[in-house]
């Protein structure tokens, strides 16, 4: 069997086709999680769902705003909302966007005792509300934004 | 092509203050759009308060309700300056790691 020692050329090519490779292969630091695409939609999704719903309570006439009338949107998007915590939760390195999704989820509860405990909303309050959730789903999603990597 | 360490260090430092820039840049923008909304946020507030529309109690809760808002847009403002840290490190180590697999070629 005949053998090819290769030359010191062909070693160096070898050794920088190495180097390459590791540095692709993780040769680098991470600070923070990577981008998902997914939970990226999931914000999305979820930002348009809350809004939504303010913009119904808005169209509603104050004497019909009711806990009752709501309550089955206050369960639905308190689940998507824990979902989300959960979802930020299990990627490494993400402990600031789990903190910010916690944050919605308070949040929302005040909304929620606010409209069981006065059994209305009223339009000074429903307004700045809906304001503030889109700031909190905005400063978000710039978050994921940032983020790199993942399956760009 | 020869290794000079000083000239890849020159050309690291480069690309390290390029990425730094860059996100400062992007957390500069991020927080002066957050500073403006907030500002348009609490004037409302206090206006409805100074002129008796809500009460102390209705006052406070929006204190807190904004606290989580702020909250929320300075955990942004930390994962920006992470992602601009992990760009500026990761690229200055591919100038050092190209200077390197560079000098085996030749």
């Amino acid at each position: 069997m005949t053998t090819h020692p290769l030359s010191i050329h062909g070693v160096r090519w070898l050794v920088a086709l190495l180097l390459s490779l590791a540095l692709a292969a993780g040769c680098t630091v991470e600070y923070v999680a990577e981008r998902d695409r997914a939970v990226e939609e999931e914000l999305l999704r979820l930002a348009t769902e809350v809004d939504r719903f303010w913009v119904e309570l808005l169209d509603t006439p104050a004497e019909e705003r009711g806990y009752a009338a709501f309550r089955d949107d206050y369960n639905r998007i308190e689940s998507d909302l824990r979902a989300l915590v959960l979802r930020n939760e299990i990627r490494p390195l993400n402990a600031a966007s789990t903190e910010q999704a916690e944050l919605l989820v308070a949040q929302w509860q005040d909304s929620r005792e606010l409209h069981r405990d006065d059994d209305t909303y009223g339009e000074f309050r429903a307004k700045r509300h809906r304001d503030q959730f889109a700031r909190m789903f905005r400063a978000m999603a710039r978050g994921e934004q940032a983020k790199q990597g993942g399956d760009d | 092509m020869a290794f000079d360490i000083d000239t890849v260090i020159a050309d690291m430092r480069g690309t390290l203050q390029e990425a730094v820039g860059a996100g400062g840049r992007e957390m500069q923008a991020f927080a002066e759009r957050a500073l403006a909304d907030h500002r348009e946020a609490l004037a409302a507030l206090a206006e409805a308060r100074i002129n008796g529309t809500i009460d102390e109690a209705v006052f406070q809760a929006e204190i807190e309700r904004e606290r989580r808002v702020l909250s929320t847009e300075l955990f942004t403002l930390k994962i920006l300056g992470r992602a601009a840290a992990e760009r500026a490190v990761n690229d200055a180590l591919a100038v050092f790691a190209r200077a390197v697999a560079a000098a085996i070629r030749d």
